[in-house]
C-alpha cells in the first residue's frame, strides 16, 4: 500500500458508509428515459434523497463522449454487410462534391420558385398537402455571432441575457449534433433567463431535431414572443416549422405569414413548401 | 436524395452519443449505433427522410431501454437498494465538501463521488469514463489536495468547521 493509497483509506473512513447509490450508467440512462418504469421510479426516489447522485448526474453530463474512432466506424459498418464494401475514405471526397453540386441546383431551384408570385390560399388542402408540410426538413440555424453585440455581454448578476460564457457549453453540444444535451442545457438556460430569446430560441430548434414536435412547439411559440429584431424572423421561422410538424392546425397560416413577409431570410422557404404541398395557387 | 452512406456520416456521432449516454460502455453504444443504421438500412424504403435524425435517436433509445431490460433482469440494483441498511449522516457531508471546493472540475468531482461513494476501484472508474488508471489517479490526488485544503480553510475560518470535519485532516 502506497502513501497515496493511506491517503485514501483515511478519507474513506471519515465518509463512512455511503448510501447504495445506482450505477453511474443507470442515472444517466434515467436522464435519457430509457429505463423500465419501476427502475426508472427507483431512480427517481433516489435522486429525490441522495444528495451526491445529483452532483454526479450534472457533472457526467457535462462531459461530452468522444465521437466514434475510425476503427469503430469500420467495426459498424462491418456489422452491416450488404454495404461493408463501400466505406473507403476515397469516395467521400467524390460524395462531398456531389452534397455541393445538389446544394446549388437546390438553392437555384428555390430562386427560380421565389420569382414565381405565389398567393397563399389557407382552404382546401388535401391530406397529402398536409402530409408534405408536416415533413417538411428541418435546417440547422448557426449560432449567433459573438463578434459584435449581438449577444449582449451582461454586465451585473441581475441582467436578463446570459452571457457568452454561459451559452457557450449549450452551442458547443449544439455544434456537435448532440441534441440532447444541447436542449437540457439550453433549457436550463431559459429558465434562468426567461427573458432571452436565445436559450429559448435554440431549445426549439433543439427539440425539433429530437422530435419533440409539441415540446419544440411550446418553446418556439415563447421564443417568437420575445424575440430580438434580429431573431424574429428565424423564431417566426422555425414556428412555423414546430407548428407543422406538430400538425397544428395553424401551421399552413404560420408558413403564409414567413411567406408573405418578403423582408424575411425565410420567405422563399415558405413559399415553397406551401407551394410543394398545394397551398399556394 | 440523399444516400445511406451520407446519413451515417451524417448522424452516427450523435447517436453513438446517445447510446453511450444511454448505456456508459463503449462497446455496447457501438453495438446499438450499430443497430440503428441496420434498422435503417432495413427499413430504407418505408422511413420518411424528413423524419431524420429524431427517428435514428428514437430507435436508439428503444435499443438502449431494450439493454437495460436485459440488465435489469441479471443485476436488479432496484432490488439491492430495498436492502441497503438505513441512511446515515458521514462523519464528512461529501455533498457540501463538494460545493464548497469551486476549484473541483467535473471530472475531479466524478473521480471522487465514484471512487468514495460508489466505492470503485480507480480501474473501473478510468473504464466508465474513458481514461487511464493514471489519469484517474492524478485526478483523485488534486481533487483530496483541494478537498483538504478547503476542510482546513473552513476549519480557520471557524463557522463552518462542525459541519465539515472534525479535524481538517484526510
Amino acid at each position: 500500500m502506497d502513501n497515496f493509497d493511506e491517503i485514501e483509506s483515511s478519507f474513506a473512513e471519515k465518509l463512512g458508509q455511503m448510501s447504495k447509490c445506482p450505477p453511474p450508467e443507470m442515472l444517466l440512462a434515467h436522464r435519457q428515459g430509457a429505463l423500465p418504469d419501476d427502475a426508472g421510479s427507483a431512480v427517481e426516489r433516489h435522486l429525490k434523497r441522495c444528495k451526491i447522485c445529483p452532483i454526479l448526474l450534472e457533472d457526467l453530463d457535462s462531459i461530452s463522449p468522444e465521437k466514434l474512432s475510425s476503427a469503430e466506424h469500420r467495426e459498424i459498418w462491418s456489422r452491416i454487410p450488404e454495404l461493408a464494401p463501400k466505406l473507403s475514405a476515397g469516395r467521400w471526397q467524390w460524395y462531398a462534391a456531389l452534397v455541393a453540386a445538389c446544394a446549388v441546383l437546390a438553392v437555384g431551384i428555390a430562386l427560380l420558385m421565389g420569382r414565381q408570385r405565389l398567393v397563399p390560399k389557407g382552404s382546401g388542402r388535401s391530406p397529402e398537402s398536409s402530409t408534405a408540410i408536416a415533413s417538411l426538413l428541418i435546417e440547422k440555424l448557426a449560432p449567433p455571432k459573438t463578434a459584435g453585440s449581438e449577444i449582449v455581454l451582461r454586465g451585473d448578476v441581475s441582467s436578463a441575457e446570459p452571457t457568452v460564457a454561459e451559452l457557450e457549453p449549450a452551442f458547443a453540444a449544439y455544434q456537435k449534433n448532440d441534441y440532447g444535451v444541447a436542449a437540457d442545457r439550453f433549457g436550463a438556460l431559459a429558465k434562468q433567463f426567461p427573458k432571452s430569446d436565445v436559450p429559448i430560441l435554440y431549445l426549439g430548434i433543439s427539440q425539433l431535431f429530437l422530435g419533440e414536435n409539441k415540446a419544440a412547439l411550446r418553446s418556439l411559440i415563447e421564443a417568437e414572443a420575445i424575440a430580438q429584431p434580429g431573431r424574429r424572423d428565424a423564431a417566426a421561422w422555425y414556428h412555423a416549422v414546430a407548428a407543422a410538424r406538430s400538425h397544428a392546425p395553424n401551421a399552413v397560416s404560420l408558413l403564409q405569414s414567413v411567406c408573405g413577409n418578403p423582408a424575411s431570410a425565410y420567405s422563399q422557404k415558405a413559399c415553397s413548401v406551401l407551394s410543394s404541398s398545394g397551398s399556394v395557387q | 436524395m440523399r444516400t445511406f452512406e451520407e446519413i451515417y456520416r451524417e448522424h452516427s456521432d450523435a447517436v453513438f452519443r446517445i447510446a453511450l449516454r444511454a448505456v456508459m460502455r463503449r462497446e455496447i453504444a457501438q453495438e446499438i449505433t450499430s443497430e440503428v443504421f441496420l434498422a435503417l438500412h432495413q427499413n430504407w424504403d418505408r422511413i420518411d427522410r424528413s423524419q431524420l435524425p429524431a427517428w435514428l435517436f428514437t430507435v436508439a433509445k428503444r435499443r438502449a431501454a431494450d439493454y437495460w431490460r436485459r440488465w435489469y433482469v441479471e443485476d436488479n440494483w432496484v432490488s439491492l437498494a430495498k436492502q441497503e441498511p438505513q441512511w446515515r449522516e458521514p462523519e464528512i457531508p461529501l455533498d457540501r465538501l463538494l460545493k464548497k471546493c469551486e476549484n473541483l472540475k467535473p471530472v475531479h468531482r466524478i473521480c471522487i463521488i465514484l471512487r468514495f461513494a460508489h466505492g470503485m476501484s480507480r480501474e473501473e472508474i478510468a473504464q466508465k469514463i474513458g481514461l487511464s488508471e493514471l489519469q484517474v489517479k492524478g485526478h483523485l490526488q488534486y481533487a483530496l489536495k483541494l478537498l483538504r485544503e478547503t476542510m482546513v480553510a473552513q476549519k480557520m475560518q471557524g463557522s463552518t468547521s462542525e459541519e465539515m470535519s472534525t479535524d481538517g485532516q484526510l
